[in-house]
């Protein structure tokens, strides 16, 4: 029953690029530690009630020392740079190429392609096997664009723009979330993303520009 | 409270006061560099880091208690606080010298 919540439309945990598969690893790296560290306390814990005399020889400084430095700084500093490694490859580093602008407002995205072509359906279309550019503003309050199985969330700011970089293996539907409280409507704030073969894409935007 | 401890108290939070100082310093100076777009920003972030750590080196080296003088349970603390503040900042401070700063 737990792992139902790994999956589906809205799940980062079931990425589908490889952008969200880094923030995906992310995840599990730090569960990872996580239960490491939970078990380990557990056992300790155990001992300590079903066989007192095995820890007794432990100083109380020895406890300070291994349980609040030897333990828990090399966790850290691995966690730490886990994350920073990872999440450098997020960041969208030079021109994609495609860029997408994506704008917010309570409570709905709409979403342009270069040139003005594309279909203006509230839909974010986007090519498979490349990274995807999405230019991000707001008209009113602050929202937050984000697409759990492609990517990263970022920000929607009224009078600024930022980037956030998607990429979609295969074709296909996914959704995106807007992840930032702007209003009663936020929980409905949803967007539909068409991730389409590079060869369907062309097409869809040459028909629309016609 | 003895002349040792108000001596070793103050040392005590002067550590990590500085290392928050120097957080909030460098956070300011990445995000400005970032929005007016500074030509020398990394060579400005690496310098605030070597200014931050410099009083941070400066209270690890520091003995609370001078010549002659009983330590205190205090002053053990605080001379180890300081020396905490010390790691930390190397650690969580060294980033900016290396990683991006802006999207």
């Amino acid at each position: 029953m737990l792992l139902a919540g790994c999956s589906g439309e809205l799940s980062a945990l079931d990425p589908a690029g490889p952008r969200a598969a880094n923030l995906a690893t992310l995840w599990w790296i730090m569960l990872g530690g996580a239960a490491l560290l939970f078990a380990l306390v557990m056992v300790l814990f155990g001992i300590a009630y079903l066989r007192p005399g095995c820890l007794s020889r432990i100083t109380p400084m020895q406890w300070i020392v291994g349980g609040g430095l030897v333990l828990p700084i090399p966790i850290l500093v691995l966690l730490t740079g886990a994350a920073l490694v990872l999440g450098e490859q997020l960041l969208p580093k030079g021109d994609a190429p495609l860029r997408i602008e994506g704008q917010a407002r309570q409570w709905a995205w709409s979403f342009g392609y270069p040139g003005g072509a594309g279909p203006d359906d509230g839909t974010l279309h986007m090519p498979t096997g490349e990274p995807v550019d999405i230019a991000v503003t707001s008209e009113d309050v602050i929202h937050s664009f984000w697409v759990p199985r492609l990517g990263g969330k970022i920000d929607a700011i009224p009078g600024h723009v930022n980037v956030i970089r998607l990429e979609a293996d295969e074709p296909g539907i996914y959704w995106g979330q807007c992840a930032e409280y702007c209003g009663q409507g936020h929980d409905g704030m949803q967007f539909r993303v068409e991730a389409h073969a590079p060869e369907d894409f062309a097409a869809l935007m040459a028909g629309a520009a016609q | 409270m003895s002349g040792v401890n108000q001596r070793a108290l103050v040392l005590l939070v002067a550590g990590f006061t500085v290392w928050s100082v120097g957080f909030v310093a460098l956070y300011a100076l990445q995000a400005l560099g970032c929005a007016y777009e500074w030509p020398q920003h990394r060579a400005i972030l690496i310098g605030a880091d070597v200014v931050s750590l410099l009083p941070l080196i400066w209270l690890a080296m520091m003995k609370p208690v001078r010549e002659g003088e009983p330590a205190t349970s205090l002053s053990v603390t605080a001379l180890w606080a300081n020396r905490a503040a010390l790691a930390s900042g190397v650690l969580v401070f060294l980033p900016v010298t290396f990683v991006s700063a802006c999207i």
